[in-house]
């Protein structure tokens, strides 16, 4: 099955596998994560804001 | 025929781009100061992070030079990737120099050198990060332009066109919304990019086959198509080099750290790195496998790249000669004065074989629809390097070069408009460096050579800065010249008539080696010299 290539047929195939894995789970995590980002920058914004339009 | 279809590959391609822009577009209101523009106000969470930082560093240009590698050193080619994804680990796992670099706040690498070794070399290392950091990238978009061009068909006479509107679409939501429009993109590019890879290699695997794909490794590169201790062409200074030049370009590499930088603290940096390190396998393995497919199915003829009439110009016992040569090595074979009887653009034809042979495989190996799924994966891949290199240059242009001029401290707004200013003028120069240039020989040593002349000066100055109580001014500025003078020298003598024999002969490995060796050098016998002060 690894034609004597041991070391590269199980480096490529786990390559592929874990890629595949990580993709998804990076796609789903990290589209959380700009959620927050946003979120937190959104907050931040409004914070700096606050003192300026309170005195308006 | 290749084997795109506008009505079908197009639209997934359109769909994408336009995708892309919209979302890149929309969060350009959430930057309203300068770090938000580079450093994305430091909220950047860790898979975020893993997704720019993967997608960030696999372009259309990693794609090009890594299945060049499988081309023409087989398996052994992808052992950079091991390289780095070993050096990214340990250094993740160990925080060594990248926790006291995050936790000086600092938002470039030439910042904390302030700390240590004063405003000037802060200056200093800003223009050696930029001028090796932009050698480097000033090939980028003409090898995406020549992949575009070669997988769908076009005429390379479009070149200039794709090259541009590739740019244009990059530079304006760059420019607009900074490091966040980048990490909201480079999230979309990573999903897309990710998928087509995949796809595609699944692909490779079942119809080519891992017997054919072994087989043609040992026909025709032997034992070191999969040991690089094996190969003559990479051996013991390829390896030494992959191990230096990976390592230090995880700790000072522009685009790299800045996704350190940008991150929560130095915990959530420390852990994209160690979860990002796999990554690097699978960016030297992926490609490299396409290009061994390439080789598998297409062969070895380095003559096609050639139009008729070209051919017949060539004496017949030098096309034998080039027909005969190793694989990736065209003109290996031909003595000097047959070597300089053939036109430039006819050698660099001849040159460009191994780097092409890849996208023309796919352009007839993928079917219609995939190959809309294909372009989308490498466009999204170029896209989201172009956008973090002209960010992460820019940046250091920004902070560090023109620290100086700023007597005063700017308003947000004046920061901001200079920063988008400085990220068009980069455009600028990678459209006119991209259509100038022509790269001598591989491309990976090209990368790395014009990267350590920064890469070696830069990683000796932090570990100096993070470890060394001794190290000082003198030996930062011995370090950057002696570190900068090696590559610069090479390349020069690479495009001089009279020494591009000998630079071939010493080689990019050996060139890059030394730059090391004379940074560290540099700086140890710069700081010794240093009288010490009560």
């Amino acid at each position: 099955m690894t034609h004597g290539h041991g070391f590269w047929f199980y480096l490529t195939w786990g390559c592929v596998v874990w890629y595949a894995i990580t993709t998804i789970y990076v796609a789903i995590r990290g589209s959380i994560d700009i959620k927050a980002m946003l979120r937190r920058l959104k907050e931040r914004d409004s914070d700096d804001s606050g003192p300026g339009s309170a005195s308006a | 025929m290749p084997h795109f279809s506008w009505p079908i590959d197009g639209s997934i391609v359109g769909l994408y781009l336009l995708i892309t822009m919209i979302a890149g577009l929309l969060v350009r209101k959430y930057v309203s100061r300068v770090e938000d523009f580079l450093v994305a106000g430091r909220e950047m969470n860790v898979y975020l992070g893993i997704a720019s930082l993967a997608a960030t560093e696999f372009g259309v240009i990693t794609c090009m030079y890594t299945a060049q590698a499988g081309y023409t050193n087989g398996f052994a080619g992808a052992f950079p990737g091991l390289c780095q994804a070993v050096a990214m680990f340990v250094i993740g796992a160990s925080g060594f120099c990248v926790k006291p670099l995050r936790d000086s706040g600092a938002m470039t690498l030439p910042e904390l050198f302030e700390q240590r070794y004063g405003k000037f070399v802060r200056w200093l290392s800003g223009v050696v990060i930029v001028l090796g950091g932009l050698l480097n990238m000033g090939v980028f978009l003409k090898i995406g332009g020549d992949f575009l061009c070669l997988v769908c068909g076009f005429d390379i006479k479009y070149l200039v066109w794709i090259m541009g509107a590739l740019l244009a679409m990059v530079a304006i939501y760059t420019i607009l919304g900074g490091m966040l429009s980048v990490l909201v993109t480079d999230f979309l590019q990573f999903v897309v990019m990710s998928v087509g890879l995949v796809v595609v290699t699944v692909m490779v695997l079942a119809n080519v086959g891992w017997e054919k794909l072994v087989l043609t490794v040992e026909h025709h590169h032997g034992a070191g198509g999969f040991n690089p201790l094996g190969n003559p062409s990479l051996g013991w200074a390829f390896v030494i080099m992959q191990l230096l030049g990976n390592t230090a370009a995880n700790l000072t590499w522009q685009t790299t750290i800045s996704r350190l930088l940008a991150a929560k603290d130095a915990r959530t940096g420390r852990k994209i790195y160690t979860r990002t390190s796999f990554f690097f396998v699978c960016r030297w393995i992926i490609p490299g496998l396409w290009g061994i497919a390439a080789l598998a199915i297409l062969g070895w003829q380095p003559l096609q790249q050639l139009t008729g009439q070209e051919r017949a110009g060539i004496p017949a016992a030098v096309q034998a000669k080039i027909e005969a040569s190793k694989v990736g090595a065209p003109l290996a074979a031909l003595t000097a004065d047959e070597n300089a009887a053939l036109e430039p653009q006819i050698r660099n034809r001849l040159n460009d074989a191994s780097l092409h042979a890849m996208p023309k495989f796919l352009s007839l190996f993928v079917p219609v629809g995939l190959m809309g799924l294909l372009i989308a994966a490498m466009l999204a891949a170029d896209m989201s390097t172009d956008s973090s290199y002209m960010l992460g240059w820019g940046s250091v242009i920004y902070n560090d070069i023109l620290a100086p001029f700023r007597r005063t401290a700017w308003s947000h707004s004046r920061g901001l408009l200079w920063n988008r200013c400085i990220v068009a003028l980069i455009g600028v120069y990678l459209f006119i460096f991209g259509l100038l240039y022509t790269i001598e020989g591989n491309v990976w040593s090209y990368l790395l050579l014009t990267g350590s002349i920064y890469l070696s000066s830069m990683s000796v100055l932090l570990i100096g800065c993070c470890y060394w109580r001794r190290a000082n001014n003198w030996g930062a500025l011995g370090a950057i010249f002696l570190g900068a003078a090696v590559p610069v020298a090479h390349l020069a003598m690479e495009k001089i008539p009279g020494t591009a024999r000998l630079a071939a002969d010493i080689g990019k490995d050996w060139a890059g080696i030394t730059a090391f060796a004379a940074a560290a050098l540099g700086m140890v016998l710069g700081s010794l010299l240093k009288p010490r002060t009560a």
